[in-house]
């Protein structure tokens, strides 16, 4: 099964175990027994596999029988190696993974937290020159010791510090317990254990191997607040403390570049009142990026968010609280993710909290424009339709800067190679090991493109990667972010940016290997257009062109072109 | 609860826990092949999350049959 299949788990598993499933695995405390009994299917079902080495130094396998009902809410199914137990990390009998576990009890060292972390960015480079696959660190400390894993973190690509000591502090439980050592061949108390496992299947490993969810549509009655608006009216629907949390937690996540939608079955005057008059309400009008409120199927209205976000089903979440809608949306919108809002608001919080694909690893700069982008698309659209192509560049000031062998934001390139589905020529998915191996060799280059204009910073949006081959110059990786697209951009932010890259000079080739995905059609019919085609190129085609065709391009007056050059050596 | 409640209550989490659907209500740890010590490892965290209980070392040297985690159980429930 393809990796892109994950997120289609409600075709695969019924939503029936997922509504029953979902109250018993994002409990407070959830019971060891039932997350086994709700584990038991994972057999049975067939799902997206990936590997996970788990290097260690203490026992792993209480967190094993947890896993399989998480896996399965995650839609991926984890195929765990355990190596022996190991003080040195040595990494000895290595195979290849999607991903790596460092598991580690940090009280066998008697290292100081300078020399600890030491050791550590020693360990994590051996690894690096075994594996690409991201790398977790599932480990605690006291705070100096994790703030200086976090700084490593920061220097090296797709390396992640899982701190177990924030998480114990943020479920308010013990971190660990003494008997532990002794029974279990771990320090960590039993409750942390159960939750640990949560933490790893949704947050920490799903944030590293899930595709990313990148909005939210929510429902209102008996969601956001407590009681019906058209029954009670705006003043006496209910905002209990727990559902003011959930607003709160909405809108973190908004402000983190997670986009929100409301999908109410409301009159529009209504809801607009209750924004209005309820000074109360974290949440305003203005955190939502679209509004659909009508009596019509909620599935017709998730397909209109979908589209106006220009996003798949699979990267959309929709939370209501009755059960009949969420069934309407599986069957209407293929891959949507769905959660069932509870009773108790902070049920819905805690499981919004954990939901696999939401939680990432790092949000880019990217992420925290995409709203404030979105908004002023439509006067873009006017600004298109009402002026000739010169004057609406001009108008809008657009400006492209080419950054090359940008090393500082790997983690952004990763980010647009494995997230970009509509303008993706390779479909790679290169992470940002990867793409950093790219920046360092001498026959390739990477560019980072970026646009503005004066509605708005779209920042990064475009990333290319070419390597020589004799004269010939291959496009290794090429992808567009969606936010890009729709301005008659695609030539001046990708053929110029070609011609900059340093390892192209004196080509006279440019090739387009191309490989066919179920979304990536823009992509191929930018390049039959560059051909002159009538049909888009397929899977396995490689089209040819002379370099001419990229190094003579002169973009439309009007647009500003800006090239930054980095050196990826300077950091390392 | 009663005895007869408490039992039936452990053998659900015994046979779930210990992927024997027909463990025995009086099984011996030593006639179980499943009973392995990283399954009871299990088992010990499955009951104290059930019945939120803490076992101490001493009694968690006494898990030898479902009647002997009974009384352990009974005895907890007791002292409660």
């Amino acid at each position: 099964m393809a990796d892109g299949e994950a997120s289609s788990l409600s075709q695969t598993l019924s939503l029936s175990w997922r509504l029953q499933a979902q109250p018993i695995l994002f409990d407070t405390l959830p019971q060891r027994a039932q997350l086994i009994q709700y584990g038991e299917l994972i057999e049975a079902i067939p799902l997206p596999r990936k590997r996970i080495n788990i290097w260690r130094n203490h026992a792993f396998e209480p967190i094993l029988s947890l896993l399989p009902a998480y896996s399965l809410y995650a839609g991926i199914r984890y195929d765990l190696w355990l190596s022996p137990y190991d003080d040195t990390f040595s990494f000895t009998d290595y195979t290849s993974a999607d991903l790596e576990c460092l598991w580690l009890d940090p009280t066998r060292y008697a290292l100081d937290p300078s020399s600890f972390t030491a050791w550590i960015a020693d360990r994590i480079a051996d690894l690096r020159r075994r594996s690409s696959a991201p790398i977790v660190l599932a480990t605690w400390g006291e705070p100096e010791r994790i703030d200086s894993l976090h700084r490593l973190a920061g220097q090296c690509p797709a390396f992640y510090v899982a701190d177990l000591a924030a998480l114990a502090r943020e479920v308010h439980l013990p971190l660990l317990d003494a008997r532990n050592t002794a029974v279990a061949g771990t320090p960590l108390s039993r409750s942390l254990i159960t939750l640990t496992a949560r933490a790893l299947a949704c947050r920490w490993w799903a944030g590293a191997l899930l595709p990313p969810i990148k909005a939210i549509a929510v429902d209102l009655d008996h969601t956001l607040h407590d009681g019906i608006l058209a029954e009670v009216g705006v003043e006496r629907v209910r905002l209990t403390s727990a559902h003011e949390h959930l607003q709160r937690l909405l809108m973190e996540l908004q402000e983190q570049g997670i986009l929100l939608a409301l999908v109410s079955r409301n009159e529009a005057f209504d809801v607009e009142q209750l924004f209005e008059k309820r000074s109360d309400y974290p949440l305003r009008r203005t955190h939502f990026s679209a509004l659909e409120v009508s009596w019509g199927p909620k599935s017709a209205a998730l397909a209109r968010i979908a589209a106006h976000l220009k996003i798949g089903f699979d990267a959309l979440l929709f939370i209501d609280d009755n059960a009949g809608e969420l069934y309407e949306a599986a069957t209407h919108c293929p891959g949507i993710h769905l959660l069932q809002a509870q009773e108790d608001a902070s049920a819905t919080s805690r499981a919004l909290a954990n939901y696999p694909g939401l939680w990432r690893w790092q949000r880019s700069r990217e992420d925290s424009l995409r709203a404030r982008d979105l908004a002023v698309q439509h006067q873009r659209l006017l600004l298109q339709e009402q002026t000739d192509p010169t004057a609406y560049f001009r108008e809008l000031e657009v400006v492209i800067v080419i950054a090359l062998n940008p090393i500082s934001i790997l983690e952004r390139l990763a980010s647009l190679s494995t997230r970009t589905n509509q303008f993706n020529l390779t479909l790679r998915r290169l992470n940002a090991v990867e793409i950093e191996s790219y920046m360092r060799a001498e026959e390739a280059d990477v560019a980072a493109v970026s646009l503005s204009d004066r509605l708005s910073d779209s920042g990064t949006v475009g990333l290319i990667i070419g390597k020589r081959s004799e004269t010939t110059f291959i496009i290794e990786e090429l992808c567009l972010s969606c936010r890009a697209l729709g301005r008659n951009l695609e030539d001046a932010l990708i053929l110029p940016a070609i011609a900059a890259l340093p390892s192209s000079r004196g080509c006279e080739w440019l090739q387009f290997p191309v490989a066919e995905g179920p979304r990536n059609g823009p992509a191929r019919s930018w390049l039959a257009r560059l051909t002159g085609a009538t049909e888009l190129p397929t899977a396995n085609h490689s089209i040819r062109l002379p370099f001419a065709i990229a190094a003579h391009y002169r973009p439309p007056e009007g647009i500003q072109l800006r090239l930054e050059s980095h050196n990826p050596g300077a950091s390392s | 609860m009663t005895e007869e409640i408490l039992r039936q209550n452990l053998l659900e989490i015994m046979r779930t826990v210990l992927k024997v659907p027909d463990l025995s209500p009086h099984a011996e740890r030593q006639a179980v092949a499943q009973w392995d010590s990283l399954r009871n490892i299990e088992l010990i965290f499955a009951l104290e999350d059930a019945f939120g209980i803490e076992f101490t070392a001493e009694e968690l040297e006494t898990f030898t049959s479902v009647d002997a985690i009974l009384r352990i159980l009974t005895k907890k429930k007791n002292a409660a």
